[in-house]
């Protein structure tokens, strides 16, 4: 059976680490052919807002938008 | 049956973490899931009795543990409620007390694992 | 079972994390804040984020736990029964 891995993101862009976790995360098993899949809940569907300004720190929408054309499934 | 864990560990106001904890849980409950509910840490103080949450327009989180406590079991753990000194009687009806056997459990039960 | 532990070492949420994991008896990788604790004895986790140590200039042969990359945390996170975080 092929493997799946589901994260699980919660926290706003740009106040937490945790965006750039996961997207490292997402990024390693994807390189790895590894499905997938990421559910925003709470402050976390902040992360896939279009039109964000952020500088100095990892840009959240536009590395999602990229692991998505890469493969990954986004669910909010 | 599918089996899910839900963790708050964040007090009920001032944060969206209970809410979107109790809503999580909650909800996998109303789709046949087994669906636990485990307050930790300033999480034990959503099932403090007595909220009142007027016209705030906030939900009342302790009403709403004692309306779900019907359909899903919700736990709260002892060392914690001690840290903050409640006990028994100052939680809302259907909320258990946990020396850490159950958490342990359900961590192991559990399909997957929420923290709020 | 494999615990992703990312609050600073003096945070409730790190101790309460911790506690957890050892009386599940799971394995624990630190990542985020949490790598400050890798240097020290008390909670050293078991494993490190390599990135997160390095981006916060600590170094990697003065730590107890094993510096890992991304894909080898996606290794760990694939074969454990269960992951339980970020706390």
């Amino acid at each position: 059976m092929n493997k799946t891995l589901t994260l699980f993101l919660n926290t706003s862009p740009y106040n937490y680490e945790n965006s750039y976790t996961a997207m490292k995360i997402a990024e390693a098993a994807l390189d790895r052919d590894i499905e997938t899949h990421l559910v925003a809940s709470a402050d976390g569907v902040y992360n896939f807002l279009k039109g964000q300004k952020g500088s100095g720190l990892p840009h959240a929408a536009d590395r999602f938008k990229e692991l998505m054309d890469k493969g990954l499934k986004v669910d909010l | 049956m599918d089996n899910l864990l839900v963790i708050l560990r964040k007090p009920p106001y001032g944060l969206v973490n209970a809410a979107e904890a109790v809503r999580h849980a909650g909800g996998a409950s109303a789709f046949d899931y087994t669906s636990t509910l485990y307050l930790i840490d300033s999480g034990v103080l959503s099932a403090k009795k007595n909220q009142d949450a007027g016209d705030t327009g906030y939900t009342g989180v302790g009403d709403t543990l004692e309306l779900l406590s019907d359909e899903m079991d919700i736990y709260a753990s002892r060392s914690s409620l001690e840290e903050y000194g409640l006990t028994s009687e100052d939680l809302v009806e259907g909320v258990k007390i946990d020396d850490g056997q159950v958490l342990n459990n359900s961590l192991r039960e559990a399909q997957t694992v929420m923290i709020y | 079972m494999l615990f992703l532990i990312s609050s600073a070492p003096d945070t409730k949420e790190f101790q309460t994390a911790y506690k957890m994991a050892e009386d599940m008896n799971a394995e624990i990788c630190l990542l985020q804040n949490a790598v400050y604790a890798a240097t020290s004895s008390d909670n050293p986790g078991h494993y490190a984020l390599r990135d997160d140590l390095d981006l916060r200039g600590i170094d990697k042969d003065n730590i107890r736990a094993k510096a890992i990359d991304y894909s080898q945390l996606v290794d760990l996170m694939t074969k454990t029964d269960k992951v339980v975080g970020f706390f």
